[in-house]
């Protein structure tokens, strides 16, 4: 099993599988226009050390998954936020650590970590009243009350079945 | 080294973390961290916290990567520094790690001007993450609660992040499109900033599409096209003239901060909702600039040379769900937001049997009706054909309902027909009692093509698609014709000289056979078969073959033998009998998967296509169930007319009563729990409309309804790209008109003319006036009660057998034993229904 070596932002090398690293497309594409496995470690400019180790453990575990089906967009409107037990448990990070992630797995373009990523914040909105949301993302409420009372009545209509 | 020098230590924190030092064993020289992290001593803080490092990290080294863009790193830096204000002191300029937050907070309680500029020492800061964890704890724990209470209170902006301000916008609207659409409300009320994202219209439309609403793509792209052009343009002169009143002909203000205060001001001052787009920070979302190039034909971004202060000063709220056009976070567009809550209300008014109904011909016009009963009837967006037992097939304008043209041609009653009036097909098929089937041309009325004595009895049934051609008849068979020439060599080329041979084909002769077929010595036949030629008599039922369905390369039969067929085109042959019904099979529909039908016996049944399951029963009818649709959105709607001279609306429901989705592969093999189909309405195609008068339940209603869809006191918005109401535009007035009439018998609050008008000439289409004029007698709606069903027919008695009838996402239509065709509006005089309509 061939391996390549990754460069951090903060300029750490992290060897790993090329099989793992290839679950980035973007790497996965890299590798391929150059040909051959390079020698000269690979600068990942946009993501730190702590993140990048964090996006590699997922590449190791999801490292045999299938590839996604490819018409992703017609049905996936029916959309679901279920995560299996394993991401769940790998995205209990704090919250700039998950950002960090999604933005990291749109960089590198790693779909399926991206939608898990995105499924875990939207996880963290739903059920909630609007009060609960601007308290989980330190949101400041900028609305008026008046405002705010108006939204609230337009919005009613999505109350009854 | 730490970027704020360090020339007075204050004695407290040096005194406790010696203690601490000394408590934990560890060494005062700072240890070499752990192999993760390399010291560094020109940044401290870079492994802190990955914010730091993003802060401080090197710009893309353009080498390496070039073409890609970067993820949010400038956002996060921004969204930080602006969060860090709330809790240092104004001389705090720079970003500081977790260390430094926690030291200053001890001091947050008191005198904070003191305190503000307190420092770690340089050792500290260098020892490893794990030890400061261990001290910072300790300290912390060390202090009374309160101060505890109070760091917690400062460490919140470090641990909750805005993530809306922190991302790109692609990837707060992927977050976004997860939620269902009460949590998108509800984050639509966490800030200014979050409504914009949470009333994107592609999440609604996605939301949409989620719901199993029908969706007239057509419709919504020529909509957004329109909105490109005509919004772009009138924007920018409303930003033209907002410069030139304010600032004079130039249109150059001394400063943009002046002008950003000014746009706020005057756009508040015009409507409280209007400072939604003012107030926030108007320009798109940088990322939403660097999609991929597909995104931005799309969307592209608007106004490139128009001052986004000045677009956003406009008045129209970029997230008002009562409008039908938003800004949504770039430009003008279609409000699915909108669109989505009009669907909604309209599926609501099937469930809860809210409707107008209404006649046609319009009673002004009662002349041009048919004289005798109608037994079919088919429409279209724009046209209504009705066949009549007075041998006529009318062609109706749905929206004038007035006559467009009468085709006479069949010698006896016309018992079916089926059109396409697309410009690629153009053509009427009928099939008459005469037992012949007419071919028209839709736009003309020209009688293209008969073919006489299609069935030995009457025609009961025909459809056709591109390839086929099929009818049924009393005679017990069903034929099989082809639509286009047919070249030797064709699969069904063969399948037609049988047929010729077989004598079955009146137009050709089994002597003439030698022109078609290939002769030794010919390298081609002399002759192509012609279009209408008999491809397959399919022969197995045993009684008059009284509905049909085509779908592809399939056919289903329902006949008077209690039996139902289906067949395969390709080979001519029975491929599945299904068997249940107790008595006569009068109609049936087939989607591919399942098969409904309507018996004789009062019941309607859904069988499974492959296994033959039968995988419901509905029961209610009183008499035989003689027309039947299913479908609306997730398939979970079934209407069905007979001779009790009732229409049913049927409702798939799961055990809780909620709409089944459908998508449990279940349902189709076998009926899961709790899933039932109930009647959740019943119309009636009464013989006398009764005569119009203040009906106390139609005006609660319809007071509720404007209630509901109009909540009252918003001043009726400034949209500035709107047009003045049309006044050209009679129908759709006369329904303000008559909204506002019922309406104002109880006070109730008219419809906001902003919402009620369209923001561009509405299509011809759309011309419907859907509430009739005053002299038009109104079938009022009434409440199903299941204990009088079927005792207040009306005083003819059998007079109003329907026959057939067609539902759409808002309309029933249906014909009956009475010379009139009835209609059911669900968008029941509800304009912003109406106007959401043309994209359902």
């Amino acid at each position: 099993m061939s391996q390549i070596t990754l460069l951090s932002s903060d300029n750490v090398e992290m060897k790993v599988d090329k099989e793992v690293a290839e679950r980035s497309i973007l790497i996965k594409n890299m590798l391929e226009d150059v040909g051959e496995t390079p020698d000269q470690a690979i600068p990942i400019p946009n993501v730190n050390e702590g993140v990048l180790r964090k996006v590699i453990e997922w590449c190791e575990h999801h490292r045999n998954d299938p590839p996604p089906p490819a018409d992703e967009d017609s049905d996936s409107r029916k959309k679901s936020t279920d995560i299996e037990e394993w991401d769940q448990k790998f995205m209990q990070v704090d919250q700039e650590m998950l950002f960090e992630i999604i933005l990291a797995a749109n960089y590198l373009d790693i779909k399926p970590l991206l939608d898990v990523g995105c499924k875990t914040v939207a996880n963290m909105i739903k059920g909630k009243s609007p009060e609960e949301i601007r308290k989980t993302f330190n949101i400041q409420n900028d609305f008026t009350p008046e405002e705010e009372d108006q939204i609230r009545r337009e919005n009613e209509w999505a109350e009854d079945r | 080294m730490s970027s704020h020098g360090d020339p007075h230590h204050d004695s407290t924190i040096i005194d406790r973390t010696h203690l601490l030092h000394r408590e934990l064993g560890s060494p005062q020289t700072p240890a070499f961290s752990s192999p993760i992290f390399p010291p560094s001593s020109s940044s401290p803080s870079s492994h802190a916290i990955p914010v730091s490092s993003l802060q401080r990290r090197d710009p893309p080294s353009s080498s390496s990567l070039p073409s890609l863009k970067r993820p949010g790193s400038p956002l996060l830096r921004k969204a930080h520094s602006f969060k860090l204000d709330e809790g240092y002191g104004e001389g705090v300029e720079e970003p500081q790690p977790v260390g430094d937050t926690s030291r200053t907070s001890k001091y947050a309680a008191s005198s904070s001007s003191g305190v503000a500029d307190v420092k770690i020492p340089d050792w500290m800061l260098e020892l490893t993450d794990d030890v400061r964890t261990e001290v910072a704890y300790k300290l912390v724990r060390s202090l009374p609660t309160s101060a505890i209470a109070s760091i917690v209170e400062r460490l919140i902006p470090v641990l909750h992040l805005d993530f809306v301000a922190l991302l790109p916008s692609e990837l707060s609207l992927q977050i976004l499109s997860y939620l269902p659409p009460r949590s998108l409300l509800n984050a639509s009320l966490a800030s200014k900033t979050w409504r914009k994202f949470a009333m994107e219209p592609r999440l609604w439309k996605g939301l949409y599409r989620a719901e199993g609403w029908s969706l007239n793509d057509e419709a919504s792209f020529e909509f957004e096209r329109e909105m490109r052009g005509e919004g772009k343009r009138k924007l920018q002169q409303e930003a033209e003239n907002f410069v030139r009143q304010r600032y004079g002909i130039d249109g150059s203000p001394s400063s943009t901060d002046n002008l950003s205060t000014a746009a706020t001001q005057g756009s508040e001052a015009r409507s409280p909702m209007s400072s939604f787009s003012a107030n926030q920070q108007p320009t798109p979302p940088t990322s939403f600039q660097t999609n991929t190039p597909d995104e931005e034909d799309l969307y592209p971004a608007p106004f490139p040379h128009a001052n986004p202060v000045l677009v956003a000063s406009s008045s129209c709220d970029p997230a008002n769900v009562t409008s039908i056009t938003t800004y949504g976070l770039t430009h003008p567009r279609l409000n699915w937001a909108f669109v989505f809550r009009n669907r909604k209300k309209l599926e609501e008014n099937w469930r809860t049997n809210r409707y107008v109904s209404f006649q046609m011909p319009d009673p002004a016009y009662a002349h041009e009706g048919h004289s005798e009963c109608i037994y079919t009837i088919q429409h279209s967006a724009k046209y209504l054909l009705s066949g009549s037992r007075d041998r006529s097939i009318k062609i109706w304008n749905i929206h004038t309902r007035r006559l467009v043209r009468s085709l006479t041609g069949h010698e006896g009653s016309v018992l079916c027909l089926q059109f396409d009036d697309s410009p690629q097909e153009d053509v009427i098929f009928s099939g008459s009692s005469d037992t012949n089937v007419i071919v028209w041309k839709f736009s003309t009325g020209e009688r293209l093509k008969t073919i006489t004595k299609a069935h030995s009895e009457s025609v009961l049934n025909l459809r056709f698609n591109k390839k086929y051609v099929v009818t049924c008849s009393k005679d017990k068979y069903v034929k099989v014709w082809s639509r286009n020439e047919l070249h030797y060599g064709a699969p069904a080329f063969d399948c037609a000289v049988r047929q010729i041979q077989l004598g079955n084909n009146r137009l050709i002769e089994p002597s003439q056979l030698p022109h078609y077929i290939q002769l030794a010595g010919h390298a081609r036949p002399m002759k192509d078969l012609p279009p209408l030629t008999l491809l397959h008599t399919l022969v197995g039922h045993n009684a008059a073959v009284n509905a049909i369905q085509l779908n592809d390369e399939e056919v289903v039969s329902a006949s008077g033998d209690r039996m139902i067929k289906l067949w395969g085109l390709k080979s001519g042959n029975c491929e599945k009998t299904y068997v249940g019904h107790n008595k006569g099979i009068a109609c049936i529909q087939y989607d591919g998967v399942k098969i409904v039908s309507g018996s004789s016996d009062k019941t309607i049944r859904v069988w499974d296509k492959g296994s033959g399951a039968e995988i419901a029963r509905l029961e209610g009818h009183t008499g035989l169930v003689r027309t039947v649709q299913a479908g609306g959105p997730r398939n979970a709607r079934i209407v069905s007319g007979g001779y009790d001279e009732t229409i049913r609306i049927w409702r798939r429901e799961d055990e809780n009563g909620d709409l089944d989705d459908g998508e449990n592969p279940g349902i189709f093999g076998s009926l899961r729990d709790g899933v039932r189909w109930r009647t959740t309405g019943i119309l009636r195609h009464v013989h006398e409309f009764p005569p119009v008068r203040p009906h106390a339940h139609a005006i609660a209603q319809a007071a509720a309804a404007a209630a509901m869809h109009q909540p009252p006191p918003v001043a009726p918005q400034n949209v500035p790209v709107a047009p003045p109401p049309n006044h050209d535009n009679p129908a759709l007035n006369a329904a303000q008109n008559a909204f506002a009439n019922v309406g104002a018998q109880n006070n109730a609050p008219a419809p906001a003319p902003a919402s009620a008008s369209p923001l561009y000439p509405l299509p011809p289409q759309f011309n419907i006036a859907p509430i009739p004029p005053p002299n038009v007698h109104q079938l009022l709606p009434q409440p199903w009660n299941p204990q009088n069903h079927g005792l207040t027919a009306p005083a003819a008695q059998n007079q109003n057998k329907v026959f057939k009838l067609q539902f759409d996402a808002r309309f029933v239509w249906c014909c009956s034993q009475d010379m009139r065709i009835v209609g059911w509006d669900f968008a029941a005089n509800d304009p912003d229904i109406v106007e959401a309509s043309r994209f359902f």
